[in-house]
């Protein structure tokens, strides 16, 4: 029999105010670590380093609409570009490579990109890490050679079961209803390692290939031979570097002049991102202010149950002061309670709030192809505990005050 | 002496103007001593004792009880105090219902100098018939064996004087002198003076030593008598 008996024993006592308290907290506290893990993860997810892009050159229209499409393989380019002015853009001191892409192909909802195969060999996706078709990283084949191959995303490996050597027939579009090329049997020679990155999430086919398909009017299967023509969604482009690993500051001039062309437009990534989050951060406030009130809530009913639980154990609490327990020994008694109450209700909300996550971070992949981990520590996985244990000794100060009060006597009330 | 009372007036304050409870000139009790404090409702027996377990403060006097002088120690002081030489044992027994009864008799030490003694608390329970319902709740027992539990409680952290406010004022006659003999040798086993107030003439009469508050008590005697 300790002074943590008793604070576990009272807990025991009064379990269904106890139970409701801890639950209420554990609710409030699990969308908080939930909202905050997934924004945070959002915002990594943007931000990752370029994901291997300095700069995207693509059709005119919305800059944020061309970054969501050429690295996210989310919505649609809001045009084409020539490729002669590609290969200008590209003949410009400061661009060191470009990588030319074609996207509007959809398969079983994953997009199907054409690209120049020197996006497995040259492409870094982070810096220094490049595709791998090893089975050591988790990849498989290799990369397509002929007209009727591709290459799959690990995620949409994962997601379609594709095995090397499975066929596929393209949707011409991103949209659910738009035809197929039922002709164009494309197989799967390589399967590429897990990269953490939306590029997971797509399948590839040789550009030329895009051109080729059948269905496609003869003035576009024609441009896979005529390049005065031909046209392509955009490029990824590498800037030249100076000290430091700085970008070349041409790059201003080209964008410049790009952009006053009619043409296309260059796009800096890491410009735009800011932009995205402009957009989605009032949700993203509604969400944190949601899951504060309701943490808030909780508190308060925590406070509500002590105060509405003390009312019950005057008379206890007032044995226990005449067994020899000081005011300072009650009052820390409603005090750790309060503190066990709330800490339980933060790490409770936390496995909650990881369980969300885990749930949520596999729909977001399946809608946006966004990787998410539920095993991410946010900061508020860092704070929550210390805070909530912190507003728990705060909701059960004045409870503890008054059983310091208490009037034993009062409460006894002996009879004689 | 384990108590020793000098000019000791209890006031409250009713309005302006001061009601006084309590006013004995000289009372001792030696240790190991048992004494039987007897009166009607009201004539300030609980007070008393109130008083010697530090939980009332006098309006002045003199209260020594195991060699502390109580007048002047704060709150704090007078809960140590308490929980290192006093026990109490109420008519109500103040039982915790959601404890067991060997947990009840436990929270008797819990905030004494000692460490609760499991043994001693079982050995104890042993004592006064209740060896086999240490795992019950009080809402188990009987009235009689849940003052049983209090009487195993009072005396579990071995303090120096027990004070037993009609402790049988819940009891048949048959089981009120069961626990009073109980109480007494349990007392004396232990080395323990007891100072029990009862209105019952019964439970006074087992005692050597009585008291007659009324004629003790200034206060209710200079009125004339009890409400």
């Amino acid at each position: 029999m300790s002074f943590w008996h008793i604070v576990l024993k009272s807990l025991w006592q009064h379990r269904l105010s106890t139970g409701l308290a801890v639950v209420s907290i554990a609710l409030g506290a699990a969308l908080l670590v939930s909202v905050v893990s997934l924004r945070e993860q959002t915002h990594r997810n943007f931000t990752q380093e370029g994901l291997g892009v300095d700069a995207v050159l693509g059709p005119k229209g919305s800059p944020l609409q061309i970054v969501l499409n050429a690295l996210y393989h989310l919505e649609e380019m809001p045009g084409k570009i020539k490729w002669t002015y590609y290969q200008k853009v590209l003949a410009s001191e400061v661009v060191e490579s470009g990588i030319p892409f074609a996207t509007g192909h959809s398969y079983a909802g994953f997009r199907v990109n054409a690209i120049d195969e020197r996006f497995f060999a040259e492409f870094e996706y982070l810096p220094g890490r490049r595709f791998s078709f090893c089975p050591e990283d988790g990849g498989r084949g290799r990369v397509f050679e002929a007209r009727d191959e591709a290459v799959a995303g690990a995620d949409v490996a994962k997601a379609l079961g594709i095995e090397l050597g499975g066929t596929f027939n393209p949707t011409c579009g991103v949209n659910p209803g738009d035809p197929v090329h039922r002709n164009d049997l494309i197989r799967f020679v390589g399967i590429l390692a897990p990269t953490g990155t939306p590029h997971d999430r797509a399948i590839y086919i040789p550009l030329k290939t895009f051109y080729t398909l059948e269905g496609h009017g003869k003035e576009v299967q024609e441009m896979a031979i005529d390049e005065e023509h031909r046209e392509i969604s955009g490029a990824y482009l590498k800037i030249k570097r100076i000290r430091g690993g700085v970008l070349h500051p041409g790059i201003q001039d080209l964008k410049y002049n790009i952009n006053q062309s009619t043409q296309a437009q260059l796009v800096v990534p890491n410009e735009v991102r800011p932009r995205l989050f402009g957009i989605i951060g009032w949700v993203d406030r509604v969400l944190l202010g949601i899951a504060a009130l309701v943490t808030a809530l909780a508190l308060l009913f925590l406070f509500v149950a002590l105060v509405s639980a003390l009312r019950e154990r005057r008379r206890d609490l007032a044995l226990l002061r005449c067994l020899g327990a000081t005011q300072r020994t009650v009052f820390g008694l409603m005090l750790c309670e309060s503190v066990f109450i709330a800490g339980l209700g933060a790490i409770a909300g936390l496995a909650l709030g990881h369980g969300i996550v885990a749930v949520g971070c596999e729909l977001i992949r399946v809608e946006t192809g966004l990787r998410f981990t539920p095993f991410y520590v946010s900061s508020a996985d860092l704070y929550l505990l210390p805070a909530v244990a912190l507003l728990g000794l705060i909701a059960g100060l004045v409870p503890s005050i008054q059983a310091y009060r208490l009037g034993v006597l009062r409460n006894l009330a002996p009879v004689s | 002496m384990i108590v020793t009372l000098r000019d000791l007036v209890v006031e409250y304050r009713n309005g302006g103007e001061a009601l006084r409870v309590l006013d004995v000139p000289t009372w001792e009790l030696a240790e190991g001593e048992q004494v039987a404090i007897s009166g009607p409702s009201g004539s300030g027996k609980s007070t008393l004792l109130n008083v010697i377990a530090g939980l009332l403060v006098p309006t002045r006097g003199t209260a020594v009880v195991c060699g502390q002088d109580l007048i002047g120690l704060g709150e704090a002081e007078r809960d140590r105090f308490r929980a290192a030489h006093i026990a109490y044992i109420f008519q109500t027994f103040n039982l915790l219902q959601g404890y067991t009864v060997l947990e009840n008799v436990l929270l008797g030490a819990v905030f004494s100098p000692e460490r609760p003694d499991r043994a001693r608390a079982i050995a104890l329970l042993e004592r006064v018939g209740l060896r086999q319902r240490l795992t019950h709740t009080p809402a188990r027992l009987s009235i009689g064996e849940q003052q049983r539990v209090a009487i195993a409680r009072a005396l579990v952290k071995k303090p120096g004087l027990i004070l037993a406010d009609e402790p049988t004022g819940s009891l048949d006659p048959r089981h009120a002198g069961e626990v009073v003999r109980l109480l007494r040798e349990a007392c004396r086993e232990n080395g323990c003076a007891l100072a029990l107030v009862s209105h019952e003439a019964g439970v006074v009469s087992a005692f050597e030593k009585k008291v007659d508050f009324l004629a003790l008590n200034r206060a209710v005697s200079a009125a004339g008598g009890g409400p």
